[in-house]
């Protein structure tokens, strides 16, 4: 089975050597300018914005989304081993998923009702 | 040993190198959002080993759910308390650090323990391995044969987390809405 | 006609040689480097004919060596930093990262079915395994990380904003695009994209009986590479560039790299789950030639696409991955277990 994952290995190792390649290949051939601009580190567009809003906070938003997305990446990597078995599983194995997506589907009417979904 | 067994020692090294440094990075880095991204590689490495065990389905979930997912929500949990670099983490009542090595002082006795007196013989390689172990059609069977109450479990697992978490959003949401989006 | 052809793609006659192999993967990753360059000039071309403009026509003939120059101008810009970085190796991680799993997520697609050459067999994909869908997933959710360290590494408000908002966006429609795909998996029975092509040809392709699952996946694998509609992003009026608004030169190239092979990857995915791959019902030997094709004609779908559509808002985007699009997979998804166990 491992036999399987080698070309993976193998293509993964090229993958990451050709983009550090371009990389390197971007810092060996560029051009320099002889004296460095004063303003040219300074974050880009038209000179107003002063960095990064590191004080404040991000909304609250985000946060659920991304629970939200936890709870159905769970729910599809359970869903997917059950569907290829699913044909020889018949009715049985049918009604297990429809238990399983119906309690997804509770909470995801809960979340819908409560607003999480929500960006104003 | 053959090419193919020593190419997997250099990988197990590598990911088990790999496995204990982002480990100790993700205790040892004051940034939050360094340790998060500690954290990233170290299930990352977790799941080679997975895949090292022949349970290809389970490193893929590894690397979906908990590299994937999991970690997103972190960065963003790290966004919404805001990326400060200036307040660095200046260590906790001095109770959980006491708890903490207790903790792992026990961890560490217990593996000791089970490796040396217990698993000693049981943990030689062994070749007998079912074909289609790890691939998710059996993953299916398992799961609707011998584990269907912890299956079907989990739905309700979900839903609790589900109700959890917009319950916590929901109260943030009232006390201070706003917030950069 | 099915039994050469199931000989083809389960009983391989021979293993494939490792070297074999790590050729195949140096010819995959060139070829996605050319298609890349190409892929921006016919972009230009194509847009601009849709606008009654000529698009780039000075290099060369037709503007045909325009990518080359493009390529010459990234690799000369002066590599200068933000002063304000964060930690310059993150800096420079990000795009690399980023576009080393735009890579990676293409090595599981099957192009053609195999052949054996001088006494070795050559398979018509670099990664055969037997999760082969999973795997696209489980790389492309790591390459989030690429945007999300990018934005946050340049210490820019627009770059941060657009990070975290191209974060929100790819999970959402992760969900969705997964979900779109359980069907498929449904009447295939496999996750193996190999088996998945061997199961049309069986049957049917699968946009027929997956016309919805089809539509979702093709709403949702536009919105998960980040192209217009679904550019937000990059929705210069607001955020400028988005995330990679601090890069420059070949590291913003990379960023660029990855976007345009995940584009490929994705239209590669659904000529794969949809259109039967790299099979068409005659002529299986030229089973490469069949793929590219398809995968052109999807490609400029999207092209297309980002020429007559104007772009959403945040909250529409989000209403539309979470409201519509997930609802719609997983009612198609139940509904696809119903007809496989009943039938």
């Amino acid at each position: 089975m491992l036999r399987n994952w080698l070309p993976f290995l193998i293509y993964g190792l090229f993958a990451s050597g050709i983009t550090g390649l371009m990389l390197f290949i971007s810092f060996a051939l560029s051009t320099r300018a002889r004296t460095k601009p004063a303003q040219q580190g300074l974050p880009f567009e038209s000179g107003v914005s002063t960095g990064a809003p590191t004080r404040q906070r991000f909304t609250i938003g985000f946060y659920l989304t991304a629970m939200l997305f936890i709870l159905f990446d769970i729910e599809i990597v359970f869903l997917y081993p059950l569907a290829i078995v699913l044909d020889k599983l018949a009715w049985f194995g049918f009604s297990e998923l429809v238990v399983f997506v119906g309690l997804l589907a509770v909470a995801y009417v809960y979340v819908w009702r409560k607003g999480a979904l929500e960006w104003e | 040993m053959s090419a193919g067994n020593i190419l997997v020692w250099i990988v197990w090294f590598t990911a088990a190198a790999g496995c204990i440094g982002s480990a100790l990075a993700v205790v040892a880095l004051r940034n939050a959002l360094f340790s998060a991204l500690a954290l990233i590689g170290n299930l990352v490495s977790l799941a080679v080993f997975y895949l090292l065990l022949s349970a290809e389905f389970v490193a893929a979930a590894q690397v979906l759910i908990y590299a994937g997912a999991v970690m997103v929500m972190f960065l963003f949990v790290i966004a919404y308390v805001g990326w400060d670099l200036d307040i660095a983490w200046t260590g906790g009542p001095s109770w959980q650090t006491l708890g903490g090595i207790v903790a792992a002082a026990a961890l560490l006795a217990e593996l000791v323990v089970v490796i040396v007196l217990g698993a000693a013989n049981d943990l030689k390689h062994s070749n007998k391995i079912a074909v289609d172990f790890g691939d998710p059609a059996s993953i299916g069977r398992v799961f609707l044969s011998n584990h269907l109450l912890a299956f079907e479990v989990i739905s309700i697992v979900l839903l609790v987390a589900a109700i959890g978490g917009v319950i916590l959003g929901a109260q943030r949401r009232r006390e201070r809405s706003g917030g950069i989006r | 006609m099915t039994l050469p052809l199931a000989h083809m793609l389960i009983v391989a006659p021979k293993r494939e040689v490792w070297w074999i192999g790590a050729i195949e993967a140096l010819v995959i990753l060139n070829a996605l480097l050319l298609t890349f360059a190409f892929m921006t000039l016919i972009e230009r071309k194509v847009l601009g004919r849709l606008q009654l403009r000529y698009g780039p026509n000075r290099a060369g003939p037709f503007g045909i060596i325009q990518p080359f120059a493009d390529l010459i101008k990234l690799v000369r810009k002066a590599p200068f930093q933000p002063d304000r970085l964060i930690h310059p190796a993150l800096y420079l991680g990000a795009p690399v990262l980023s576009a080393t799993m735009a890579f990676l997520a293409f090595s599981v697609i099957p192009w053609g079915g195999g052949w054996e050459l001088y006494g070795y067999q050559i398979d018509g994909q670099v990664v055969n395994v037997p999760i082969s869908l999973v795997v696209v997933f489980a790389i492309g959710s790591i390459s989030t990380y690429g945007v999300l360290i990018g934005g946050w590494v340049s210490e820019s408000k627009f770059a941060l904003l657009g990070a975290m908002r191209t974060g929100a966006q790819l999970v959402s429609y992760e969900v969705a695009l997964a979900l779109s795909v359980l069907g498929v998996v449904l009447m295939a029975r496999s996750l193996s994209l190999t088996e998945i092509v061997a199961a049309q040809h069986r049957t049917i392709w699968y946009v027929v009986p997956q016309i919805v699952g089809f539509g979702c996946f093709a709403i949702a694998g536009v919105a998960e590479v980040g192209r217009a509609p679904f550019d937000l992003p990059e929705a210069e009026q607001e955020l400028v560039a988005g995330y990679h608004t601090e890069f420059s030169g070949m590291r913003w190239g990379l960023f660029q790299i990855a976007e345009y092979v995940h584009m490929i990857t994705v239209s590669a995915l659904m000529v794969t789950l949809f259109f039967g791959g790299w099979l068409f019902p005659v002529l299986h030997r030229f089973g490469p030639i069949w793929f590219v094709l398809k995968l052109a004609i999807v490609l400029f779908c999207f092209i297309w696409a980002r020429a007559s559509l104007p772009r959403l808002r945040y909250d529409q985007l989000m209403n539309l991955g979470w409201k519509v699009l997930l609802p719609i997979a997983t009612v198609n998804a139940v509904a696809t277990a119903f007809f496989v166990v009943l039938r």
